[in-house]
């Protein structure tokens, strides 16, 4: 199916999942304007913005299964395998956010509905995010996105530490960003557009102007701020810690996949031809993001804030399938993106379950003996421990395993070193949380009992454990789906590249 | 290329220059003779009350970020209406994006409304 971007109809029916949860969104917020008091305007709002969100994921796969392209180019958004792909990925995180929030905010007492607009705007603005194809829809979706995090970051109102969190994240996101339009800036002034396959193009005819370069590196800064990999990653922990438990597994999931969708396009789309200017920064970030989130994750005292610098450890892996820069590498991000929104909503949704009065104290000595208490929640939560240490037969494992051989492929021996350390230090963390569930005994005081696990919430852990389990031993579709994605991409590169040379 | 910018270089000397003559000259030439009133933030204005630092009601703020709202969109139209008139071939497409956003805001303006943030009491 050919769309032709230039005109009012192609451009609706190319952007139909974000303009139907756009839709979606605004009747949420219609309905809040009236109900709004009590669980059951809260539920009413968490329902109707479910079914939004289902509605944009069917919009999504119809544009997928008829395998949507564009007619002409260069257009302001792309339409290729590895947008759908990501753009799934955004949404099953917004889907099992809405589901865990449900009786999360009814548990802690936050009756407002508006947090149900704030999580599908900032859905739209994800969408948007992955599937810009010029630098100006790129920065908008990436704003839209932020701004509503922000404030769901400071959604419990009552908590210091969640005010806390949204002011940190509010003024180092805006930092970050003005540093992402700084480079947006200075590209648009080496290449006279803001489209990245015009850029692309430009930057395919010699080699990598000053202004140029000077764009890519404002770009990375900014980019490295969002995926929180370091040496950008100082607001991580605070804000992962501070916020309500199912936001930080949004924030996880959700920014990270949007963010990682955008930079492989940049770097890969348009920075493609300057390979040899940015492999190297993209690996010393990842490197230092590896070393620095699993060593300090070691030393953390409650769980939630090991789950903050696992995750910079894990935008350190996904950096480093990009430094290859070849469609396994892209393969890899995208398997590697789907293991880890799968096992991290799980293991924040039951970091959610787990903490009864503030998520933020449990620790390894209050989970103890859990297995005898809730067999069911131990063992979800060591499914997700040994998925994100990268065991066998989880699909942590094969998204390892994909990084490595994409690095391995492309020579990159002393990364593949690297990464293979990192994840082995990140044993030290992740399995004392089994062990400590399993082999230490139930401390006196302990309320183990009284954990409840309401219907959504287990029907959806139970779904992203099974899924982690089922998916790690019969890997075939996510990696075939992966790789068409990553092939159309580039596909979509150089047909991009041919439009904007014509 | 660096001729191009060669006059806003000069601008920015003779600027810098300026700055320095000026502020250099009358630290030279005055007599500094310092009373309480001179070194006030503000030497010919209001005399000082109390610290600035004082909790302000939210109110202000959310009229202030109300107001910034509805300012960008009139921003939005100005260039909107100018191009109206040029861009012949596609007006009616104009005129259906124009209401979407204006639709948009209406109903942030509803809901803005409903919640009473527009009230002062």
């Amino acid at each position: 199916m050919n769309i032709d971007l230039a005109s009012a109809v192609g451009v609706t029916i190319g952007l139909l999942p974000e303009v139907v949860l756009t839709i979606f969104g605004l009747v949420v917020l219609l309905l809040v304007s009236w109900r709004h008091d009590g669980v059951g305007d809260l539920r009413l709002a968490g329902w109707v913005s479910l079914v939004g969100m289902l509605a944009s994921l069917a919009a999504l796969t119809w544009l997928w299964v008829w395998e949507a392209r564009p007619m002409n180019g260069p257009n302001m958004i792309v339409l290729d395998d590895f947008r759908f792909a990501a753009a799934a990925l955004i949404l099953i995180a917004g889907i099992a956010t809405v589901l865990l929030s449900l009786t999360y905010l009814e548990r802690e007492g936050i009756l407002a509905p508006e947090y149900f607009v704030l999580l599908v705007l900032a859905t739209v603005g994800m969408l948007f995010l992955a599937g810009a194809d010029d630098m100006m829809v790129l920065f908008l979706g990436l704003e839209v996105m932020s701004v509503a995090v922000y404030v769901l970051a400071g959604f419990q109102r009552g908590s210091a530490f969640s005010a806390e969190a949204a002011l940190k994240y509010f003024l180092i996101g805006a930092f970050a960003s003005a540093f992402l339009l700084y480079g947006i800036a200075l590209v648009y002034g080496a290449t006279g557009s803001t489209s990245l396959a015009v850029a692309g193009a430009a930057f395919n005819r010699g080699p990598l102007p000053l202004m140029g370069a000077l764009g890519l590196a404002f770009v990375l800064i900014g980019f490295g701020f969002k995926v929180a990999a370091a040496p950008f990653h100082m607001w991580t922990p605070d804000v992962y810690d501070g916020a309500p438990t199912p936001v930080t597994g949004f924030m996880a999931t959700g920014v990270k996949v949007a963010a990682f969708a955008a930079l492989t396009r940049v770097l890969v789309g348009t920075f493609g031809a300057a390979g040899d200017t940015w492999h190297p920064i993209v690996a010393a970030l990842a490197v230092f993001s590896m070393v620095i989130g699993n060593l300090v994750a070691l030393a953390q005292p409650t769980i939630k804030r090991m789950l903050a610098y696992s995750s910079i450890a894990h935008a350190g892996y996904l950096l480093a399938a990009l430094v290859t820069g070849s469609t396994l590498g892209v393969t890899a991000v995208l398997v590697y993106l789907l293991a880890y929104v799968l096992t991290s909503l799980a293991a924040f949704g039951l970091l959610a379950v787990l903490g009864r009065e503030g998520e933020r104290d449990v620790s390894l000595g209050s989970i103890a003996g859990l297995a005898r208490r809730r067999p069911w929640v131990a063992a979800g939560l060591s499914a997700c421990m040994l998925s994100l240490l990268g065991f066998p037969g989880t699909l942590g494992f094969i998204g390892k395993w994909m990084i490595l051989l994409s690095l391995v492929g492309q020579g990159h021996f002393m990364i593949a070193v690297i990464v293979v350390l990192a994840s082995l230090v990140s044993a030290g963390y992740y399995l004392p949380v089994i062990m400590s569930a399993y082999m230490r005994p139930e401390a006196a005081d302990s309320s183990h009992s009284e954990i409840v696990v309401s219907r959504p919430v287990a029907g959806t852990l139970a779904l992203a454990v099974l899924l982690i389990v089922v998916l790690g031993v019969w890997p075939t579709p996510a990696i075939e789906t992966a790789m068409a994605s990553a092939g159309s991409l580039y596909d979509g590169i150089v047909a991009g590249v041919h439009h904007a040379l014509r | 290329m660096p001729r191009d910018y060669s006059a806003i270089i000069i601008l920015g000397l003779f600027v810098i220059a300026n700055g320095i003559l000026m502020i250099g000259a009358s630290h030279l030439l005055s007599a500094t003779r310092r009373t309480a009133t001179k070194i006030a933030p503000y030497e010919s204005g209001m005399p000082v009350l109390g610290s600035a630092r004082e909790r302000f009601s939210v109110k202000f703020y959310l009229v202030a970020m109300l107001f910034i709202v509805f300012d960008i969109e009139a921003v939005f139209m100005i260039p909107w209406a100018a191009g109206f008139r040029q861009l012949e071939g596609m007006r009616g497409l104009l005129l259906i994006e124009m209401l979407v956003f204006v639709g948009i805001l209406a109903i942030g303006y509803i809901y803005v409304w409903k919640r009473g943030a527009l009230e002062w009491d």
